[in-house]
């Protein structure tokens, strides 16, 4: 029976939120505050069972490491950002965010973008295989072209890097046409699971 | 990679010198020439059209945390909504993540009181929304249609959500403006808005805006290193499709 009911739940909530597709309604806004309501619980909800209950709750309180409640007392002075007075102990957390995400953002460019520099050296050679000669060849060029296109600080109007830098941004269009090709197909792929939940358990007009 | 070879650190000094020495030029006074791009170049015609059609803007960041996209949108949020505020323009800024929320609201305030619009600052434009995905996606769809926005800015990090929220942008008739880094959610920006940002432009957006010698100096040092790679990768083809000696050192430089 309770199977049933969270299931015509869903289904109404599903209409619900696709009636958006006919015109905003009162049935679209009941939804999506009911969506935004939930996902908000579940979210505080997600946060105390994954990360504050496992990962600070259980070492300070059950495993005794009572150094734990700093990360609570640092952790609160971002509320500080609410009183004029004392917003400079706030902008103490903020900062130091920043400095570890632009550190992390540095670490990280060896890790990404070298291996990619080192991978662009490809030997353009005709034989034992012509195709390949012409993939590295394209490759090369593509990356010239793009690169060129992405600098800001240098005049793309004179010859030769007008051109090469309208044949990268027609490159960067290509990629991002194949990227919407096949993004594409997995977001179809989350409209069919909707149309299965609602004709198959559902309606079940549909049977596999 | 987990520490750095001989090559890669000879590669970063190289990187962040020539950032640090263009910063350092222009703070001294050098001023650096900006080539054009198209979305900043509209974004004062897109609040025009909001101006004359006497509706707010929305302006969304995505799933932006606190890091280094949401600083970069946070610029252009402020320009922004300092142009909007001069010509009396509500801004709706819908936030996915609640640590984002105070330093937006001190900015869009600030951005009211450098037009001396101070009066017309609400802080119920400014908002945390949901940081559930398709939650926060169905909030500002239906904010869209309530409000009935003229123009909307995306820039930030975005997912899955890109596609419904330029959609539903394009069938309210506004004029959007995207960016973001996230290549993976590019092509449904091109696709469904007027202008996007394409890749490093996003990064771009603060020296266009702010003129900053600091971070055009930074844009100049960063152009700076991409010819030094180009150069480097040219040099690296050229080696290994000759080989011998000097192929074997181009493939082992990082090693």
């Amino acid at each position: 029976m309770l199977e049933v009911v969270v299931t015509w739940l869903a289904a109404i909530a599903t209409l619900g939120i696709y009636s958006i597709l006919y015109k905003e309604n009162p049935f679209y806004r009941f939804f999506e505050h009911l969506f935004i309501g939930l996902g908000l619980g579940w979210t505080i909800f997600a946060v105390w069972k994954d990360i504050l209950h496992p990962k600070w709750w259980t070492p300070m309180v059950v495993e005794g490491r009572w150094y734990w409640i700093f990360a609570m007392i640092i952790g609160s002075l971002y509320y500080f950002i609410f009183s004029p007075r004392f917003a400079w102990m706030a902008r103490l957390v903020i900062s130091t965010m920043m400095g570890l995400t632009a550190g992390l953002v540095f670490k990280s460019f060896a890790a990404i973008y070298i291996p990619q520099i080192e991978a662009s050296f490809r030997a353009v050679r005709f034989s034992p295989s012509l195709a390949g000669g012409l993939n590295n060849l394209l490759s090369t060029l593509i990356l010239l072209s793009v690169l060129i296109y992405f600098l800001f600080t240098i005049s793309q109007e004179r010859q030769p890097l007008s051109t090469l830098s309208k044949l990268g941004r027609w490159f960067i269009m290509l990629g991002l046409g194949a990227m919407f090709g096949s993004t594409v197909m997995a977001r179809l792929s989350l409209f069919i699971d909707r149309l299965t939940f609602l004709l198959h358990d559902w309606l079940k007009i549909i049977r596999f | 990679m987990e520490h750095a070879t001989p090559g890669v650190t000879a590669l970063e000094l190289l990187l962040t010198g020539a950032i640090l020495f263009s910063i350092f030029l222009a703070r001294g006074g050098r001023e650096f020439f900006l080539r054009k791009i198209a979305a900043f170049a509209v974004i004062d015609d897109a609040i025009g059209r909001a101006v004359e059609m006497g509706r707010p803007i929305l302006f969304s960041f995505g799933l932006s945390g606190l890091g280094i996209t949401f600083f970069q949108a946070l610029a252009i949020m402020s320009y922004v909504v300092r142009r909007a505020a001069e010509y009396g323009v509500r801004v709706v800024v819908p936030l996915f993540a609640p640590d984002v929320y105070p330093l937006t609201e001190e900015v869009y305030k600030e951005a009211h009181r450098s037009a001396g619009r101070l009066e017309e600052y609400n802080p119920s434009d400014v908002f945390f929304l949901s940081n559930d995905q398709f939650a926060y996606a169905s909030g500002v769809v239906g904010i869209m249609h309530r409000e009935r926005t003229a123009t909307h800015f995306f820039l930030g990090d975005f997912a899955a959500e890109s596609l419904i929220l330029a959609e539903e942008g394009h069938s309210v008739g506004a004029v959007q403006i995207a960016g973001t880094p996230s290549t993976l959610q590019l092509p449904f920006f091109v696709a469904a808005c007027d202008y996007t940002l394409i890749g490093e432009e996003y990064y771009a957006a603060s020296a266009y805006i702010s003129r900053e010698p600091i971070i055009v100096g930074s844009i100049k040092g960063q152009d700076i290193g991409k010819m030094a790679l180009l150069i480097l990768s040219l040099t690296g083809v050229i080696a290994v499709t000759i080989g011998g000696e000097l192929g074997s050192i181009f493939q082992h430089i990082f090693k």
